[in-house]
């Protein structure tokens, strides 16, 4: 009987399947990956302002942790600008410079 | 349920009659009562039933519904194998908590595919796989409820009895040989002795046993269509090919779009396989061989140069009807093999630019000059999914 445990072989050999129908299904299956970052509250925003403030000011790096599509990411490098008006968070650590929307923003604290 | 008009009437989906493709796809249940088959030809159909209704398939439409049942399908388990465009498998021995029993959960499964997608979906019930498949075929889709359970209880009583092409693997060759070792029915198959059936058939006796007796080891998997084992295409014809020229052209139209589907997924092949089939219904010829390329590669000419060295090697002259060609030996392209005499970079480079001008403009924006001839059907089979129109 071992033999014949042949795990999935017996359907596998009779699928009828279409190249299209297997990448749209793959795509699906990645997409239902894909994160949601979450609603931050006030108070949470008021501490990942008030480090990133300080963070200017005494010319610190700090490490922020953001939704990037599929995984959680994490950016170490200091902030360059702070744009109010689109959005977004610019750090850079000499090798990489990294636009973060503050929507994906998930938390900011010291390296 | 995309046209109501159609709700009560006799309809059909079926290619257009004056291609190979003019064959009732599917017919619904009342074009069913006038006795028309699957698979037979439209003309035979409109004999049957003048008044029938004829819709041309949609292939893109039904990929979309498929994937938002899959979806659905999903919220019941996490195990759900789909297994043709319209078939799948669930796992659902962890969700009957949650949903509760075996049969409330299929009316469930029925009542959100019916909601939400208008389809009326069957379930076969089973223990495992092979009993399943074989009671949504046999029995849910004949029944009013459109929902079947078989198990040991009742594989005796309503499975056993049924012709031996009912039972799932049973094609019909198969179905020849078994009626000449006097096997005509699924309970016959059940009760014969395995030891003989392994002597006729080997493993596939074994396993043609173990299906009649609704014993199936198989799980349900998520990540069988994940893995690729081979990559390939097939394509009957329109009409039947009888020059080597014409063939050739429909060899390198399906080397290209084999190589370009194995590109775009950085996989490269060692084994080119060719396969073909002769026009007579009656006495079909046709071939099924491959050859090893000496090394992993995804470039289309090297591999139509194989895939036509063999062609020739194996073809009896016989007019053809259908041809198909697979890739297989699978492994990432990034290591290449190089080579001393031809300049490997400047193939997969050509190959790039192609597969690009193919995804931003369409895969008819540039084409073999060969696919303008009178033979090639790239054109035409660009506008269908799976050889029906999209």
């Amino acid at each position: 009987m071992s033999k014949l445990n042949r795990k999935n072989l017996l359907w596998e050999g009779s699928r009828m399947f279409l190249p299209e129908h297997r990448r749209a299904l793959l795509k699906q299956r990645k997409e239902a990956t894909r994160l949601t970052p979450p609603t931050l509250d006030e108070q949470q925003w008021e501490i990942i302002r008030y480090l990133i403030q300080e963070a200017i000011e005494q010319e610190q790096p700090i490490v922020a942790t953001y939704v990037c599509a599929y995984e959680i990411a994490h950016f170490c490098g200091f902030v360059d600008k702070v744009e109010e008006m689109d959005k977004y968070i610019q750090l850079s650590n000499g090798t990489k410079i990294q636009k973060i929307p503050f929507h994906l923003l998930m938390d900011v604290a010291w390296p | 349920m995309r046209n109501p008009e159609l709700q009560n009437r006799p309809v059909v989906v079926s290619g257009d009659p004056n291609r190979r493709s003019g064959v009732i796809l599917a017919a619904c249940p009342i074009a069913k009562s006038y006795g028309i088959k699957n698979a037979e030809t439209l003309w035979e159909a409109m004999k049957a039933c003048p008044e029938v209704v004829v819709v041309r398939p949609q292939m893109g439409l039904y990929l979309q519904i498929s994937l938002q049942i899959t979806e659905i399908l999903e919220g019941f388990t996490d195990l759900v194998e789909p297994y043709s465009i319209d078939e799948q498998f669930l796992d659902v021995t962890g969700s009957e908590r949650l949903f509760g029993d075996i049969d409330t959960i299929s009316k469930k499964i029925q009542q959100a595919i019916y909601n939400e997608t208008g389809v009326y979906a069957r379930v076969g019930i089973g223990p495992n796989k092979v009993l399943s498949k074989m009671a949504c075929d046999n029995f849910a889709k004949k029944n009013k409820q459109g929902i079947f359970r078989l198990d040991q209880t009742n594989i005796k009583e309503k499975l056993w009895p049924l012709p031996v092409n009912n039972c799932f693997g049973v094609g019909r060759r198969m179905t020849r040989n078994l009626q000449r070792i006097g096997i005509t029915t699924i309970g016959e198959l059940a009760n014969y002795p395995l030891e003989k059936l392994k002597k006729h058939w080997g493993i596939n006796g074994h396993v043609l046993w173990m299906t009649a007796n609704g014993m199936d080891l198989s799980p349900v998997t998520l990540t069988s269509f994940s893995q690729q084992k081979a990559i390939g295409h097939h394509m009957t014809l329109p009409r039947d090919y009888r020059r080597a020229a014409d063939i050739e052209v429909i060899l390198l139209e399906l080397c290209e779009e084999v190589c370009r589907r194995a590109r775009r997924q950085h996989l490269a092949g060692i084994t080119v396989h060719v396969g073909c089939r002769s026009a007579d219904f009656d006495c079909p010829t046709g071939f099924s061989r491959q050859q090893n390329l000496g090394y992993a590669q995804n470039e289309t000419m090297p591999i139509f140069h194989a895939a036509k060295q063999l062609f020739h090697q194996h073809w009896d002259g016989e007019p053809i009807r259908s041809l198909g060609i697979s890739l297989g030996g699978l492994s990432p392209d990034s290591p290449i093999q190089l080579d001393l005499f031809t300049d490997r970079n400047k193939k997969r480079a050509l190959g790039a630019v192609v597969d690009e001008i193919k995804e931003r403009y369409g895969s008819t924006a540039i084409l073999h000059a060969a696919s303008l001839t009178s033979a090639g059907q790239a054109a035409e089979r660009a506008k269908k999914i799976g050889g029906h129109y999209q």
